[in-house]
Order: structure tokens, then sequence, then C-alpha cells
């Protein structure tokens, strides 16, 4: 059986094998979800002015923050973990449902004053502020063994964290989220973690570098 | 708090953040918003808040809070996609596809989580012994009176009374608890109003549509 080590700074956490899948569950949700709006034309219309992709993305909330919190679950997190995941949770799910209402009516209408305010800002800012959260509990709770598949979630979570924060205008909320959590992740010595949001910091900063600004990709 | 205290935080916000739209607070918010839609975001913490708190006092089960999260999760999700889309047409109105991620996916899946929410409360507070003085009655009133105005107001009226329906029944399988008392007068206070609003006005137009709101 594939090993998950506990961290040691904090003797209340455990982790489990379990927790470890749950937690490269949510990875591959988290990675697969947040890109459903580069699908080509949105799979197509599913009638009454939405995408099919529109009603794939209400499973958003349930794979990624449900999967987080199977996790913890499995982890026997302690009781800061637990308001810290379900406040996130919260927070993720509403940011989500925001986001993806206005979206929608934007795809069709235009993104004119208040459309822009509750998809781009409102919407993005609160979700990703929440998935911050999920990630913030998940790091205290499981510190999955570092392996190829481990690897490859932790670069792909880490290049989702930054084409999301490009496309939704939150780059420097998100950019300040990953350099706090690579500071984290070295004083822990989290290689997974560090590998994620140290590529996201990194490439985040060189763009924003590059281009004196943080301009969204689809915009250029 | 004990756990009657949070049940009534949970029913007062409950009662209070769907009433949001009498607030006089106006349009002028920025990004062309009303104040009342950023109060709103609020509402699922206020709400579902202190109900997953009575939870933690009770010591409940994990099944229990699997269904409670996935409850409040629904109930978040739901008035979240509502809030957006209301407010975006409130501004440039409801042409398609605001009026489905609004009235229809947003409230089903607001009322249909709240009432998973509801039921799980209900289960694991049951045993309990729930003081039904003047004040639980009158809040167990306003909840029947806003269930019955959120779901002609939301269009929502066949679903939303089918709930109301169900929670009734469930509250007369508990009517020798005071949970079970409370519920079944919440409920079939709900369901007497809304039967009444649409005798009145043979359907259930919704009150904004006759210039109440």
């Amino acid at each position: 059986m594939t090993r998950a080590t506990a961290t040691t700074r904090r003797p209340t956490v455990t982790a489990t094998w379990t927790a470890a899948r749950w937690t490269a569950l949510c990875a591959v949700a988290y990675n697969v979800m947040h890109h459903l709006g580069a699908l080509p034309g949105g799979l197509g219309s599913a009638g009454g002015g939405t995408r099919w992709v529109d009603w794939i993305d209400l499973l958003t909330p349930y794979a990624v923050a449900g999967t987080a919190l199977a996790a913890l679950a499995a982890a026997g997190t302690d009781r800061r973990g637990w308001w810290t995941a379900l406040v996130g949770a919260g927070v993720y799910v509403q940011g989500h449902g925001v986001h993806l209402a206005a979206n929608s009516i934007s795809n069709v209408r235009g993104d004119a004053a208040p459309t822009y305010l509750w998809d781009e800002v409102l919407g993005h800012w609160i979700w990703y502020a929440g998935a911050a959260l999920l990630v913030v509990a998940l790091t205290r709770a499981v510190r999955p063994r570092v392996t190829p598949v481990g690897v490859g979630l932790a670069l792909a979570t880490g290049l989702t964290w930054t084409t999301n924060a490009l496309e939704g205008t939150t780059a420097v909320g998100s950019l300040a989220v990953a350099i706090g959590l690579t500071a984290t992740a070295a004083q822990r010595r989290d290689r997974l973690l560090l590998l994620a949001f140290g590529t996201s910091a990194v490439l985040l900063a060189t763009y924003g570098l590059y281009y004196g600004g943080f301009p969204a990709p689809s915009t250029r | 708090m004990s756990v009657p205290h949070l049940l009534a935080a949970s029913t007062v916000a409950m009662v209070l953040t769907h009433w949001l739209r009498l607030l006089p607070l106006g349009y002028g918010a920025a990004g062309e918003t009303r104040y009342e839609d950023f109060v709103d975001l609020l509402t699922p913490y206020v709400v579902a808040g202190p109900a997953l708190l009575v939870l933690a006092r009770v010591g409940a089960s994990r099944r229990t809070w699997a269904v409670a999260l996935l409850g409040a999760g629904v109930f978040t999700q739901g008035q979240g996609l509502h809030l957006s889309s209301n407010a975006i047409s409130f501004t440039s109105g409801p042409a398609a596809p605001a009026y489905l991620w609004d009235e229809q996916v947003g409230h089903h899946l607001w009322f249909g989580g709240l009432t998973l929410l509801l039921v799980v409360v209900v289960q694991a507070v049951r045993s309990r012994p729930l003081p039904l003085g003047p004040v639980a009655l009158a809040l167990a009133s306003l909840v029947g009176l806003t269930w019955a105005a959120n779901v002609i107001e939301g269009g929502a009226v066949p679903f939303g009374a089918t709930l109301a329906a169900g929670l009734m029944a469930y509250g007369w399988r508990l009517r020798a608890s005071g949970t079970g008392r409370l519920l079944v007068l919440t409920f079939g206070l709900s369901l007497v109003l809304t039967a009444a609003y649409g005798g009145w006005q043979g359907g259930f137009p919704q009150p904004s549509e006759l210039g109440w709101l």
C-alpha cells in the first residue's frame, strides 16, 4: 500500500492513504473543472441561452469541495482545520455560483455592468478565496507522498492556479496567495505544495514583469 | 450558544435575509448594483452557519454531517446563482438566460438545499425538548409566511408547496415532540397562505408583477 506521511509539526494531524487519494481526486477535479471554460464553444447550445458546459459546471463545487472535505474527513483533521475548510467550502460554492450565472449571461448578453462585476470581480475573487482556504485546510492535514502522479498533479495545480488568476482578473491576489503558500510549503518542507504554488508564483511574477501588468491572455 | 438559541438565530436570519428586497437601501452601489445585493452575500453564512453549529453542538454523526453539508452546498449554490442573475436582471432585464438562472435553477436549488438542511437539523434535534413558548411560535409563523412569500415571488409554487407538504408530513410524524409541532405549524401555515393567495388571485402571479414589490 502506498504510504502518506503525516505532518510532524502538528501532532493532532494524521494522514492516510485514503486521505491522499481523496486529495489526488480533488486535484484532478480542480484541474479539470477549472478549465471547463476552455472547451470549444462551451460544447454547444443547451437551450435557454445556455451552453452545455454551464450545466456541467454546476457539478464543480461538489467535485472540488466535496473531495477536499472527504480528504479532511479521512485525515481526521482537527477542529480548526474543519472550520477553515467549512468556511472555505462555503465561500468556494458561493463564488462559483455567482460567477456561473453571471458568466452564462455574459456569453449571451455581453459583460456590461453589473454583469462584469458579478462574474469577474465578486465571482472570481470569492470563488478563488474559497479555493485558497480549502488548500490551507488540506495542507494542514494531508501530506501525500511524492510520486510521479503527485508531481504531475502538483504541476497541473500550479498551472491551473496561474491560468485562472490571469483569465479571472485576480492575478495580484492569486500571486499573493501563491507566495504565501510557497513560504508555508518551504517552512513545512512540503515538496508537492512547494512545487504547485512555487511554480504558480514564478509564472505569475514572470508574466507580470513581461507584460508590465496582468492582462488576461484572452484579451491579447 | 445553546441549541435553541442557535436554531432561533438561523430562523431569524432566514426570515430577515429572505425579505431583504423590502429594504429601502436603493440602487446606486458600485457597479450598478443595489446595496441589498451586497448584504445578500451574507445570507448563506448567517442561515446555514448557525444550523451547522447546531450539528456540532449535538455531536452529529459523520453521515448526518455529509447530508447537511450537501444541503448547505446546494442552498449556497442556488442562492449564489440567484443573487448574481437577479442583480443583472434588475439592471438590464430578465432576458435569457438571466431568468433561467435566477428564477428556475437558482430558486429551485436554493429551496431544495434549504429543505435538505432543515430536515437534517430537525432529525438531529428531534429528541431534544425545545421550548414551545410565544417566541418559538412567532418564529415558526414567520418562517411559514416567508416560505409562502418566497415560493410565490420565486415562481416556484409547485416545487415549494411540495416541499412544504413533505415537511409538514414529516412534522406530523414527529408531532409528539415540540420540534414536530413547530414543523407542522410552519409548513401548514405556508401551505394555507399559498393556497389562499392562489384562490384569491386565480393563480400565482408574482407580487412584483403586480407592482407590490
